[in-house]
């Protein structure tokens, strides 16, 4: 009924085309990993916080975001991105697809890693920030050099697995016009007319970056996180990674 | 107490640092082009729309990617070609001077039929060329240049397909089009009891066709030359059920398209004269349509 | 899917919601039996079921969902699969496809929870003259019940989000409501608003449901 087309993924100017994708993919996922960490890590310090004006704003963003569907994020940003931020830089100002991409999976990927996170601080005994701070460290120290760096190293597992999520994740940015993998198998398949041998290279080439990352964050071990740390950790895996 | 506050401000410090890494990091297709280095570069004047996109460097125009004959992203080059595309590269030339690899101005911007308007309306793109029928309903929202091409909308079955002779004989059947198209308008007009199954584009559509999963594709009659092109089991049938002439569509001016839509009609209007047109009617409709034309 | 968009605009929402909630269910119902099943294949004694079982866990949970629901959707028919009629076709690939990808999850906390109850436990319930279906009712299932519960219900509110990729097969669900009526009026903020009012009044409600059966388990342990 219809030619087989197998015999392209031996042609290198379509691997070309495939790779330009993935370079795409890997790029989003990198980039909006690195930061959302760095506002994950600012919601989480302030969903921590003592002061009710500071926490519940953090409260606030974190459970309203992870309780979105991130494509939802992605494509409200796609449309509106530009003009959302024209009051800030200027009337010229141009969001591009890549950003407008990278800014719905970050802002979707740091409330998760907040939450990761600040499991993460909450699961280390008291006994640890008491002693520091009667060694005579700051609040600001001790968290710089005691809490967070356990407290991090704890979580390391909990975000690989995240990072998995975003490189699944990042294939819902095809459509807003992002020329990642699955878009650029989209091109192919609506040219070639071979939806099955398009779609399952695609899903060969996720699975095989994805099943490395989680084999490696699963030879982790959690370290002995107690109990809550480690119900906290499986709901968000479960809760928001299973995108 | 003093102590958390400070704790957000390192914390918010390093959100800057870091995000600026971030940035830094970003993929390098998103630069803005370098400036044209040639001589032959047009003037403009400072209010001109044209103006800033050539100070800019960079043109940005909407256009599809899988739409044969007019706009289409080749998996063998990665570039764009099609149509559309070279009509739009000829407008460019006429910002950036008769540069070699015009490509290297222009920032192709994805469209599907739906989102071809808000794409002009977000100052997503410069202009749209995508396959754009001009109607009353359109200009209310953005503004149209002159007439480009001109088509009408027909319909494709299967070769073995002998019940489908008239756009009334979809009536009760399954019909593939685009969502936001007139060819859906047209469709619900002119066969109200069709049932409408609506894709992004179009060669999904074939893609129904061919698992009989509609009875028939019906849009602007060279879209469906270049599906037949694509599949040979298929066949056009019925007469032109509506007129499409096709327009470049451009944000409406508020002050800040001066002189756009003149432009671009200029450059259409030459187009015509000096065979250009003609050349890319040749080099892209002729292989799908069989006829030659020299002008829309 | 045609009559859905000579609808006017204020039905797209209500009927949006119907979709997603239908999907919503449908496909949890069906995720919690083949999970189940999947998760009875991975504890079992026969190897080859338990490769199976493992293979399918580490094939759905590392590729995108949205790849999963295109090969549905567009490649099925050419290999001879045809999910339904042509006017079920979107809603069936949207199920079968959230059902495959969200069992993948189920399967791995079944598993959790029926290897997380002590063996000591199982024999001391035996030994104590317990047959082992009173075992099994008294001793080993209210502990996995209690171990799967909540984590099965954060996979829930997964699956409710992820209902949203539907939309991207033409099912005119919620995000494609938003997107609809988007395109018609370009007011985004108020499109899209709406909608994420609409998820949040299903996630959230879940959402604490689940943390307080979290906060509950650990507390009985």
């Amino acid at each position: 009924m219809r030619p087989d087309t197998w015999w392209m993924f031996t042609d290198p100017a379509i691997l070309r085309f495939f790779g330009n994708g993935l370079l795409e993919t890997l790029s989003l996922s990198v980039v909006s990993v690195i930061l959302s960490f760095v506002v994950a890590l600012v919601f989480a310090l302030m969903r921590l916080s003592t002061r009710p004006w500071v926490r519940y704003p953090a409260v606030l963003y974190i459970e309203t975001i992870r309780a979105l569907p991130v494509l939802l994020l992605i494509v409200y940003f796609g449309i509106k991105g530009s003009a959302l931020f024209r009051p800030v830089f200027g009337p010229d100002f141009e969001l591009s697809r890549y950003w407008a991409g990278v800014l719905g999976l970050s802002l979707y990927t740091s409330a998760v890693l907040a939450e990761i996170i600040r499991a993460g601080i909450l699961s280390l005994p008291r006994g640890q920030t008491e002693a520091a701070r009667a060694l005579g460290l700051s609040y600001p120290q001790s968290m710089r050099h005691v809490i967070l760096p356990q407290a991090l190293r704890l979580m390391v597992p909990a975000m690989m697995s995240q990072l998995t999520t975003v490189i699944k994740d990042t294939s819902l940015v095809g459509t807003i016009g992002v020329f990642e993998l699955l878009r650029q198998g989209r091109v192919i398949f609506t040219q070639y007319f071979n939806p099955i041998e398009v779609f399952l290279f695609v899903a060969v080439v996720y699975f095989v970056i994805c099943f490395v990352l989680s084999q490696a964050s699963r030879r982790l071990e959690l370290g002995r996180a107690p109990p809550e740390a480690r119900v906290k950790m499986q709901e968000v895996e479960l809760r928001d990674g299973a995108a | 107490m003093r102590g958390t506050l400070r704790a957000i401000a390192i914390a918010i410090t390093a959100t800057f640092v870091a995000a600026a890494c971030g940035g830094g990091a970003g993929p390098g297709t998103q630069a803005t082009g370098t400036p044209a280095a040639t001589a032959a570069k047009p003037k403009f004047e400072l209010a001109h729309y044209a103006y800033g996109i050539q100070t800019k460097g960079k043109i940005r125009i909407g256009t599809r990617e899988d739409n044969i004959p007019f706009g289409r992203k080749d998996p063998a080059t990665n570039k764009f070609e099609g149509f559309d595309i070279d009509i739009a590269r000829e407008i460019a030339k006429g910002i950036f001077g008769n540069v070699a690899d015009i490509d290297q101005h222009i920032e192709y911007v994805p469209v599907v039929s739906a989102t071809r308007i808000p794409t002009l309306q977000e100052g997503k793109a410069d202009f749209v060329i995508a396959t754009f029928t001009i109607n009353e309903d359109r200009k209310k929202q953005i503004d149209f240049s002159d007439v480009y091409f001109n088509t009408g909308q027909r319909i494709l079955v299967k070769k073995d397909n002998s019940t489908i002779k008239e756009v009334a004989d979809l009536n009760g059947k399954r019909v593939c089009s685009a969502k936001g198209s007139t060819s859906e308008v047209n469709i619900r007009r002119e066969a109200p009891q069709a049932i409408l199954e609506l894709q992004d584009t179009y060669p999904p559509c074939l893609i129904l066709l061919q698992q009989g999963r509609v009875d028939a594709v019906s849009t602007d009659e060279t879209i469906l030359f270049g599906l037949v092109k694509q599949d040979p089991n298929t066949k056009i049938v019925g007469r032109y059920f509506s007129a499409e002439p096709y327009g470049i569509g451009i944000k409406k001016d508020t002050g800040d398209r001066v002189g756009f839509a003149a432009f671009i009609n200029s450059q259409l209007t030459a187009m015509f004269s000096d065979g250009r047109w003609a050349k890319i009617y040749k080099a892209h409709i002729t292989p799908v349509s069989g006829d030659e034309k020299t002008k829309p | 899917m045609g009559i859905i968009l000579e609808y006017p605009e204020q039905y797209l929402y209500p009927y949006g919601l119907f979709i997603t909630l239908q999907l919503s269910v449908v496909s949890l119902l069906g995720s919690l039996v083949l999970g189940t099943l999947i998760a009875l294949f991975r504890v079992g004694p026969l190897a080859p079921l338990r490769w199976i079982g493992g293979g399918y866990v580490e094939f759905f949970r590392n590729t995108p969902l949205l790849v999963q629901l295109f090969f549905l959707y567009f490649a099925t028919p050419y290999v001879g699969i045809y999910l339904g009629s042509n006017e079920s076709f979107a809603f069936n690939a949207a199920v079968l496809g959230l059902t495959l990808y969200h069992a993948a999850y189920v399967a791995e906390v079944v598993r959790g929870g029926l290897l997380g109850v002590d063996k000591g436990q199982i024999e001391a319930a035996r030994s104590l003259g317990l047959s082992y279906a009173g075992m099994l009712r008294y001793v080993q299932l209210p502990q996995t019940f209690r171990m799967v519960v909540p984590p099965l219900g954060n996979i829930g509110i997964a699956l409710v989000k992820n209902t949203s990729l539907a939309a991207t097969i033409g099912l005119a669900d919620l995000l494609f409501a938003a997107e609809i009526v988007e395109s018609r009026t370009f007011r985004a903020e108020e499109a899209f608003g709406a909608v994420a009012l609409l998820y949040l009044t299903l996630t959230v409600p879940l959402g604490i449901l689940v943390n307080w059966l979290e906060r509950r388990m650990l507390l009985v342990r």
